[in-house]
């Protein structure tokens, strides 16, 4: 077990978001968490990173414990977010946003050439600023920088949103390349189509719980709990 | 003959200005802070380089006694301002203001109220014919030094990794720390290097305004008017505002002395009315 979320209860000042919310995640494995807008998927993502501290409960990482750690601590222990904003530095080219992510480490070994192969678009744009770059550019890069920082596991939030669907085809290609290197995903998503043809297992949650788990098959071949749970 | 020697006087004046701006503007831009202790830290610089050269020579102090400056501020960032993480900026500002007080007491309780003297070594004393003008030695090592100072800085900036995560901080620190970056880390590396910058121009004004303890008191305020002319974090805005009031306030003085305090707030209002993000700061925008 790489990650284990053992029923955490995160708040935004007083408002209680996430209630007993319990995730697994193995070694190497992808994992789709989906919902509606509003059902606590971007707070669960914050509360493994440490941008939101769980009131109670328990988020085990490689065995270690994650609540009470800072962000950078977080991410050190070989944990990355990808957020749905991307958060590209606008100010610094497209090299410069991957050299201050690159970070070595035990448990991959991406490089800055590798990004060149797997996105060579970001090879012709490394001089350009990320202002300049458009919404699958960015995301783009926000995976890469990612990827350099050789951390064990990838939380993706939200990486279709807003993206053309052939950037949408190419990024998850991608997502599953990165899956085979061994590195485990949890992709969040409410375009979860495409989020369960990466990932073999899904959570699905609903207003602050997690209201179902199970194979992806479960919810791609039922097309009423498809209705349940995630239609708008 | 006497305006292009002021024009040269306000040039120099302006590179103490700038480098003064730019380690507030670093501070500010990356932790949000306005350092109020900016002041008495160049004069701290004043202080260290006298007591340092007193003991070796001019050219010791004058490194060393801004290194023990940047050493001072990463030590107030570490012991002092890290507790106040989290916490409304205005803490921060309290602080700084509050550390000016003290530091400025120190200093008078360890050294006196009174001047101390500082005396160039003959090597920068003395005039330079250029020609034109025949001008003071010392006041072009100031320029020459403040224009290695300035590519250097601009070098840390871009090509370090240390300074490109200080430029991606200023804009999205939350970013930095996820990219598993300890952001205090970076603070007292900024707030080091800023109240450094502070201490060299305190070390290079030294020799030409006299070591009082007061000394600082009456810079700091031209130099927040240096980063509101220039725009709010903008290098190049540092850079040339500084060298705007400079030559403004040498100028202003030849026609009459009390100008000099008008004329940079003048300038100011003038280009914000304008411009009221200042000559080339962006809106959000920092250390380009």
């Amino acid at each position: 077990m790489l990650l284990k979320i053992d029923s955490i209860n995160s708040y935004y000042g007083k408002s209680h978001i996430l209630y007993d919310v319990s995730i697994k995640v193995d070694r190497g494995e992808s994992v789709a968490l989906l919902g509606r807008n509003g059902a606590g998927k971007t707070t669960t993502m914050n509360s493994i990173i440490g941008l939101v501290t769980p009131k109670s409960g328990s988020i085990q990482f490689d065995g270690k414990e994650l609540v009470g750690l800072k962000p950078d601590q977080i991410v050190r222990q070989g944990i990355s977010l990808v957020p749905d904003t991307r958060r590209i530095f606008p100010n610094l080219t497209v090299l410069e946003n991957l050299k201050i992510s690159e970070r070595k480490s035990a448990d991959s070994n991406w490089t800055i050439s590798d990004i060149w192969e797997l996105f060579p678009e970001l090879l012709r744009l490394k001089a350009s600023r990320g202002r300049e770059l458009s919404g699958g550019e960015q995301q783009m890069l926000a995976v890469a920088r990612s990827l350099v920082g050789n951390h064990k596991m990838l939380l993706l939030d939200e990486p279709f949103e807003g993206l053309a669907p052939i950037i949408v085809k190419r990024i998850a290609k991608t997502l599953i390349e990165i899956q085979k290197t061994g590195i485990s995903l949890i992709i969040v998503e409410q375009n979860f189509r495409m989020a369960l043809e990466i990932a073999t297992r899904c959570y699905v949650m609903n207003l602050g719980r997690i209201a179902f788990d199970g194979p992806s098959s479960a919810i791609t071949e039922n097309p009423e709990l498809q209705k349940k749970l995630l239609a708008v | 003959m006497i305006v292009l020697s002021q024009v040269i006087n306000g040039l120099i004046l302006g590179t103490i200005y700038i480098l003064m701006a730019l380690g507030l503007s670093l501070i500010r831009g990356t932790m949000g802070i306005l350092n109020f202790a900016h002041g008495v830290l160049f004069t701290l610089g004043a202080y260290f380089t006298v007591k340092v050269a007193m003991l070796t020579n001019f050219w010791v102090g004058i490194i060393i006694g801004p290194i023990f400056v940047g050493l001072v501020g990463m030590f107030i960032q570490r012991f002092f301002m890290r507790r106040l993480q989290g916490k409304h900026e205005l803490f921060g500002l309290l602080l700084t203001f509050g550390m000016a007080y003290i530091i400025e007491d120190i200093i008078k309780i360890i050294w006196g109220v009174g001047g101390q003297p500082f005396n160039i070594p003959p090597s920068l004393s003395g005039f330079v014919n250029l020609g034109f003008l025949i001008y003071p030695t010392y006041r072009l090592f100031i320029l020459g030094v403040t224009t290695f100072l300035l590519l250097a800085l601009y070098i840390f900036l871009n090509k370090t990794k240390a300074g490109l995560i200080i430029k991606a901080g200023s804009r999205d620190l939350t970013m930095v720390s996820l990219l598993g970056i300890p952001v205090q880390k970076v603070f007292t590396l900024v707030f080091g290097l800023g109240t450094m910058l502070a201490g060299i121009a305190g070390a290079l004004a030294a020799p030409m305004w006299g070591v009082q303890p007061t000394m600082g008191n009456k810079i700091l305020i031209p130099c927040f008017v240096v980063i509101c002319l220039g725009g709010m974090g903008s290098l190049i805005g540092a850079v040339v505002g500084g060298l705007i009031i400079g030559v403004a306030v040498s100028l202003a003085i030849l026609i009459q002395p009390f100008f000099s305090d008008l004329i940079i707030y003048v300038i100011m209002a003038t280009v914000l009315l304008v411009r009221p993000r200042g000559l080339f700061g962006e809106v959000g925008e920092a250390f380009e």
